[in-house]
């Protein structure tokens, strides 16, 4: 094996020797009951003990913690969409991730390796020099690059003429990048369970006690528990908790699919996104790359999609990144994606009171995980709506004020 | 109308790739002539419609209607006065032939609510014919090609190779596309590309 | 059997054509294969399929690929392979082989051609059902290849019928919904190295069947104790099928197990002359009936037995290759030492249960088999053979999956080698609070290399159940995922490469815009021609050269693309009226008017020219991009909510071509292709419509101006399209007829203040937004979105409204898209406060200077105000003015 090296995968860290209580049982009531501990619940637990010193939380789970989308995610992070309200609340969720790992204690693989968006037409680079201009105005970073420039910072995007939607331009925002996604959420549930938050999982909520159009507790497979304040934070089963308590929420899940290759050498150290030829990509620290692209067309709680969208994500793929030819396939995953008519979250107040909701973030979700857990625990700390989260009203369908990110959330990322 | 071959073109020129005697032809069949129509098969129209054109259109979709319109094959012209109705939807047919389809309803449209359009230029005629036929477009075609569930005079739309199109199985190992005339190219070249390991 | 000579890790070898890289190296004596992923241990072939966790290796001849199983890979003369340590390489080169895809529909899809799937096979064919039969190796048989056994003829035979189709190395990648899977299969590399073009290299099967059979059997799991991942440990299975065929690189060996097969694999190495120095068998008593088989077999054979034991550790020689093996007896932990090469592994067998789950069907555990089975059938999906738990004759597995660990032990014992994860790793999930098997996996990696913990995920289940006191099945459900096991990108990209990749739609006059090299703009799936430079005129020259020549001689412009949607019926007035916000059913006969279409939120989203061609016969034209959309919209509302109107709508976007010239001088132009015409203002007036002989082909022509001139469109059936064109230029050639394309399009429609759906708007703009009141019609009762005008949020004050944006300096195009700030402002370092931004943004012969569009909070009462634009290197000042910057007063478009 003389002159023989073998390409290496790095080291992962060792997590913490102990995370949080394995079948905690809940108590009869809390102050505060999160529904749902995804990385949204679980950072809303979070910060209510942190921010506010609100302890006597729990988060309630159906199923295993983390398990929803934040445990099958791309995990792209950037706050470059198109309107104010929406900078706003993503710039606010990425400088809380800029320090993140530091203030809860844990290794998250943040990486700020920027995230480019690629532009493939005339059409096509003009709205999305708006988006940059508008990143502009409202101080958050973005950079236009022309077809060389791409290449300078990622060689292996396809810039030439001969490919179908050529390359004509792209934004870059350098503060965006990846993170590793169950770590952050384990990170923010052992942080939260060490500031006395109870985690519950593999408990179902099954329906709501509500006294007087006020909220009094939760019923679940686990028993009644009793609550001043709750949140509903379940993402797709959002609209199913609704309809318990009595109302209906604007939202439609569809399943979101994505994949990861097995390990190879590193050749893309930024994240890729593009819109026309429908993929996005970045590369992880391991060396496995990590792709998806766009929503199934029907709704679904299934977890799973056609197979249809992996093949055309592929073929994009190697158009744009004619390396990635033999790389091989590993692994593919569906999500659940809640989609409200406008394609922004729904934070705040609901027709209960003392319910409060945050649902709705369909492909904007793991990047607002600080922001949205933060504005939330105020909102529900304070009984009213934090000033970040006032324009994702639900009442905002009645009144029209809609924020409409269907184009910046482009291909599902 | 009749077509004025000097100055018309076709978006294939006419192409042809294979051979009669070989795996597959592949070829257009330019200026064919395509009619859309509308008709509530409940409404007086329908029957005004069949007595026009002298035949029953059926309105189960999928199904093929012809009256004087037998496949021709090689260099043979078809007969004059020919029609094949190809139902799309409830209400909806695609008729094609030798027969002057629009002077032949056009008493009918001014007596009754019915629609005809002339699509002739909207689409153009690709025909795949041979014993691996089936095989070339089943590289692209996700619907049933086996006789039993697609026999001769089936029709169906679909999307193949990414092109909208109608397919009509007309006889033996014999398929008639009909995409829309801008797709014709890519169509083309999608299917020419997929008989690779049968010429 | 023909040698072939392959290349490993720069050495030459040979082996026999046909059999696996694994088999080959193990004949050449070759056991430490490649070093574990992080810990650099040495580890060697341990299996004999896809299962295989440790011996990857990159490929370098032929296609090429990453990190392929050795146990898959069948030699052929001039392989050239490097053995890999977890990572695949990516060369830069491109891979030139054809991929492809093709459909089948069949009566019943078989998946796995060993006897139980053959068997199946048989059943459905006699039936007279057609049949695909699946296999991913390249010989039928299953295990009874491996074992060397023939496989019944009659069994056999049934993949040459009439009515059955077999694919051999093919894998089912997954099964989805209705009876839908999708299969891989490699075709060319087991012929040789050559990338081969005009024969697909992996073909992706799309197969739709009325029912599937699974019929995928099972692979052994390994067991864990400390270091049991040395070159020389393998599944017993393999170790006796590599060992029978001739690569038998042992003197001796010890089998552990849990089963029988542990017995039946022993007598395999005892018969191919292995000394098999012990059989060790966790389990103590057996049942009465294997007594008469395996174990007595063994026993007669004078192997010696030890019962109630298991393997607890094992021992390396200076070369890092296994060189003996520590037993621990299961009740009074006494060890013993014995020394040998090969210690074969049967810890159970599991069931290939992925494709079953990936359609939701939960494998269940069996407690006999000491594995999870799918015992299932329905109308669409069935299983058999072992997968259903039929084991043949084999009796209860012992439910176990290792000893008791201490923690030095714990910290070389292998649950998941290619992630080097162990016990120890395991145990410490466990005490985190771990419980879900998913959350033991991403805690510590285990099931999420290349086999995707195809061994190891039983292996975890069970070792969580012994850890917190619960069944395995009592833990929750392992998630297998499509792909069952890894493809290459391009495989399944198939043909839709280059030009393939995506249509591109094409006008009938598009090859005479290829030849005038003039660049094309997508436009969607559209090619559209963007401009048409003279040589070595610039796009800016270019643009301004056109813009001048159809305001001041006459150009031409392909508008073939523009959605056309034919609507006829007695209601179509009606119907038309509530669609568009403006009247349409008072339009006399060859006429035409422009509309705006809003959704039901009041906003703008599509907008066109809508012309009476007679009484019940309309032409409705949409944008290019929302033709389909637009189509739908109609049949939506027709279909769904007003079925009693008497309206039909056809698509007639290809049907027919549109030439438009346009300029002073397209008047005399229009007379010279239409001799019979009367083009005088007074007999073909703006916004009528003409029937006439166009250059030989009868023609409708429309005043239609999309830039404020006077202008003809001549619309024409699309097969006449570029005829229409070529005798434009024909006889337009005195007059410097000049082509332009969508820039000076969009260049001559900003003059005038012309909105661009989609541009303009975003989806957020209602009609008054864009100072559109006047196409608001204030007679009609109702028209899609008129309801939304009152919403609080639509009616309020401060929206943004279309205004004209003229920089201070006329010399600068302001960039589409930058963002406003009220020039009062002072402040114009972000972050600021915006009042709206850009839209439309050009170099304008006609002014001989910049200027813009831009939408601004309430921009209409604020013409004449300073604005400023912060942009990253500079400020740029201007002011608000009218949207309408060239012939306000609308007198040109006459001529």
């Amino acid at each position: 094996m003389a002159n023989m090296t073998r390409r290496r995968t790095v080291e992962l860290p060792d997590h913490p020797d102990f995370l949080w209580v394995a079948d905690q049982k809940p108590k009869k009531s809390y102050d505060v009951i999160i529904i749902g501990a995804g990385g949204h619940g679980l950072a809303t637990a979070y910060y209510l003990a942190k921010n506010h010193g609100i302890t006597n939380v729990a988060v309630i789970e159906k199923g295993w913690l983390a398990g929803g989308n934040m445990g099958r995610n791309t995990t792209i992070i950037r706050s470059n969409y198109l309107w104010d309200e929406s900078a706003g609340i993503y710039d606010h969720s990425l400088k809380l991730w800029e320090n993140l790992e530091e203030e809860v204690g844990y290794e998250m693989f943040f990486s700020q390796r920027g995230v480019m968006t690629l532009a493939h037409s005339v059409s096509d680079v003009r709205s999305k020099q708006r988006n940059f201009y508008a990143n502009h105005v409202n101080a958050v970073d973005s950079v236009w690059l022309t077809p060389e420039e791409v290449k300078e910072i990622a060689p292996i995007v396809n810039i030439s003429e001969d490919i179908r939607y050529p390359v004509m331009g792209a934004t870059f925002q350098p503060r965006g990048g990846i993170a590793k996604h169950d770590w952050v959420a384990w990170g923010y549930a052992k942080a939260a369970a060490d500031l006395g938050v109870d985690i519950i999982q593999n408990c179902e909520v099954t329906g709501f006690k509500i006294v007087d159009g006020k909220v009094q507790g939760i019923k679940t497979t686990q028993g009644d528990i009793a609550a001043n304040k709750v949140g509903m934070v379940a993402a797709g089963h959002t609209s199913v908790l609704a309809n318990m308590a009595g109302f209906d929420v604007p939202l439609q899940s569809r399943p979101l699919q994505a994949l990861v290759s097995e390990l190879n050498e590193q050749v893309l150290d930024t994240v890729i996104m593009s819109g026309a030829v429908h993929v996005y990509v970045s590369q992880a620290h391991k060396g496995e790359l990590v792709m998806g692209a766009g929503t199934d067309s029907y709704n679904s709680y299934a977890q799973r999609g056609g197979f249809h969208v992996i093949e055309h994500q592929l073929a994009a793929a190697c158009e744009l990144f004619p390396i990635f030819e033999r790389a091989h396939m590993l692994r593919t995953w569906g999500g659940i994606v809640d989609i409200a008519p406008d394609a922004s979250p729904i934070i705040g107040l609901t027709p209960v009171e003392n319910l409060f909701i945050n649902s709705g973030w369909g492909t904007g979700g793991f990047k607002a995980t600080p922001g949205s857990g933060w504005v939330m625990a105020a909102t529900i700390a304070n009984g009213e709506p934090d000033a970040l989260a006032k324009p994702y009203a639900l009442d905002r369908f009645i009144s029209g004020h809609l924020i409409d990110e269907h184009g910046a959330a482009g291909v599902a990322h | 109308m009749t077509v004025n071959l000097e100055f018309a073109k076709s978006p294939l020129g006419g192409a042809k790739h294979g051979g009669l005697d070989k795996a597959v032809l592949i070829q257009e069949v330019p200026f064919t002539p395509g009619f859309d129509l509308r008709v509530n098969p409940d409404s007086s129209g329908f029957a005004a419609v069949n007595q026009a054109l002298g035949l029953t259109l059926n309105p189960k979709v999928g199904t093929v209607v012809r009256n004087n319109a037998a496949c021709i094959v090689g260099d043979e012209l078809p007969a004059a006065g020919g029609i094949s109705a190809l139902c799309l939807g409830p209400d909806w047919w695609y008729l094609t032939g030798t027969a002057d389809i629009q002077a032949l309803l056009k008493p009918v449209q001014e007596a009754h609510h019915i629609s005809l359009v002339d699509v002739s230029s909207q689409r153009t005629k690709i025909e795949v014919y041979g014993p691996n036929a089936k095989d070339v477009l089943a590289h692209y075609w996700e619907q049933d090609l086996r006789d039993e569930h697609f026999p001769i005079d089936a029709c169906s739309q679909g999307v193949l190779a990414k092109a909208p199109l109608i397919m009509w199985h007309c006889c033996e190992n014999c398929y008639l596309l009909f995409p829309r005339a801008s797709f014709a190219n890519h169509l083309w070249t999608a299917l020419t590309d997929a008989a690779v390991e049968y010429l | 059997m023909s040698t072939v000579t392959f290349t490993f890790d720069g050495k030459q070898y040979s082996g026999e054509k046909g059999e696996s890289l694994a088999s080959a190296l193990l004949r050449n004596g070759v056991l430490h294969f490649t070093d574990s992923s992080y810990k650099d241990r040495p580890r060697g072939v341990m299996g004999l399929w896809v299962e295989e966790t440790n011996a990857l290796v990159n490929v370098d001849s032929g296609a090429g690929e990453p990190l392929k199983p050795a146990t898959t890979i069948e030699i052929v003369e001039g392989l050239v392979v490097r053995s890999a340590q977890g990572v695949g390489d990516l060369p830069d080169t491109r891979d030139n082989s054809r991929y492809d895809k093709a459909n089948r529909h069949v009566d019943v899809l078989v998946v796995g051609a060993g006897t139980s799937g053959l068997e199946a096979a048989k059943k459905f064919s006699d039936l007279g059902k057609s049949v695909i039969v699946i296999d991913d190796k390249p010989t039928a048989g299953g295990h009874l290849v491996y074992l060397g056994q023939p496989v019944p003829a009659d069994l056999l035979s049934v993949l040459d019928r009439e009515n059955v189709t077999y694919l051999p190395r093919t894998t089912v990648q997954g099964l989805y919904d209705q009876g839908y899977s999708v299969a891989t299969e490699r075709r060319t590399d087991h012929l040789d190295v050559n990338v081969h073009t005009e024969m697909s290299r992996i073909r992706t099967w799309h197969i739709r069947a009325e029912h599937t059979v699974l019929a995928t059997g099972a692979f052994q799991r390994h067991l864990v104790f400390a270091n049991n991942d040395r070159p020389g440990i393998m599944l017993s299975h393999a170790a006796a099928t590599y060992v029978s065929n001739g690569a038998n690189p042992f003197k001796t060996a010890v089998v552990v197990t849990v089963d029988n097969q542990g017995y039946r694999d022993a007598i395999r190495l005892h018969k191919a002359g292995v000394h098999v120095a012990a059989v060790v068998d966790i389990r103590k008593k057996v049942s009465k009936s294997s007594k008469k088989s395996s174990r007595k077999a063994v026993e007669k054979l004078g192997i010696r037995l030890i019962k109630g034991a298991t393997v607890i550790d094992t021992q390396a020689n200076l070369d890092g290759l296994l060189s003996s093996v520590t037993i621990v007896d299961a009740k009074s932990d006494l060890q013993e030492t014995i020394k040998t090469d090969l210690l074969a592994v049967s810890g159970g067998w599991t069931p290939i249960v992925h494709l079953a789950t990936f359609i939701g069907i939960k494998p269940t555990w069996s407690v006999k088999r000491a594995a999870f089975i799918v015992k299932h059938k329905d109308s669409l999906t069935s299983t058999t053979g072992m997968l259903a738990g039929d084991f043949g004759d084999d009796d209860e597995a012992a439910i176990f999956f290792g000893p008791k660990l201490s923690t030095e032990q714990a910290l070389v014992a292998f649950v998941d080698y290619q992630r080097d994860a162990t016990y120890r790793d395991f145990k410490r999930a466990i005490d985190a609070g771990m419980r879900s098997i998913e959350h033991v996996k991403r805690y510590t990696a285990i099931g999420t290399a290349h086999d995707q913990g195809k061994t190891s995920g039983t292996v975890t289940m069970g070792l969580i159940g012994q850890a917190i006191g619960k069944a395995p099945d009592e833990i929750g459900s392992l998630t297998f995922r499509p792909p069952y096991i890894s493809i290459p990108f391009a495989a399944l990209a198939g043909r839709d490469r280059g030009l393939l990749s995506d249509p591109e739609r094409t006008t009938p006059i598009h090859s005479w815009h290829r030849a005038s090299g003039a660049p094309m703009e997508d436009v969607g799936q559209w090619k559209r021609p963007w401009y048409f430079p003279m040589p070595g005129e610039s796009m800016h020259a270019a643009v301004l050269r056109e813009c001048a020549a159809v305001r001041e001689g006459v150009g031409v412009m392909d508008a073939s693309t523009l959605g056309k949607i034919d609507i006829q019926g007695k209601d179509a007035g009606q119907f038309l009226d509530l669609i568009y916000t403006n009247m349409f059913s008072t339009l006399k006969v060859g006429m035409s008017r422009y509309g705006l279409m809003c959704g039901i939120d009041g906003m703008v989203f599509d907008d066109g020219v809508t012309t009476r061609i007679s009484e019940n016969h309309w032409l409705m034209t949409t944008t290019t991009g929302g033709a389909a959309k637009v189509l739908d919209w109609l049949e939506e509302w027709l279909q769904t909510e007003w079925p009693h109107l008497e309206v039909y709508c056809t698509s007639v976007t290809e049907q027919i071509s549109t030439v438009a010239i346009v300029g002073p001088k397209s008047r005399e132009l229009m007379k010279r292709l239409a001799p019979s015409l009367d083009v005088s203002n007074e007999a073909f007036a703006f916004m009528e419509n003409k029937h006439a002989d166009v250059a030989g082909v009868p023609a409708r022509i429309a005043r239609i101006s999309f830039s404020g001139e006077l202008a003809y469109e001549i619309n024409v059936p699309a097969i006449y399209g570029l005829h229409i064109w070529e005798s434009v230029m024909a006889k337009g050639a005195d007059l410097n007829i000049t082509p332009y394309g969508t820039e000076s399009m969009h260049v001559l429609r900003a003059e005038k203040g012309f909105v661009i759906v989609g541009q303009e708007t975003d989806g957020t703009q209602t009609p008054d937004d864009l100072d559109m009141n006047w196409i608001v019609s204030k007679k009609k009762d109702d028209f899609i979105g008129k309801r939304s005008f009152s919403r609080a949020d639509t009616a309020r004050d401060g929206r943004h409204q279309l205004v004209g944006i003229l920089a201070d300096d006329g010399s600068y195009v302001i960039p589409e898209g930058a963002y406003i700030v009220a020039g009062a402002d002072e402040k114009t370092a972000p972050p600021v406060k915006h009042i709206g931004y850009i839209t439309s943004s050009y170099d304008s012969a006609a002014l001989g200077r910049s200027f813009a569009l831009a939408l601004v909070a309430n921009g209409l009462a604020r013409k004449g105000e300073k604005i400023a634009i912060p942009m990253a290197d500079r400020v740029v000042t201007g002011v608000i003015t009218d949207s309408v910057f060239v012939d306000k007063e609308n007198t040109r478009r006459d001529g």
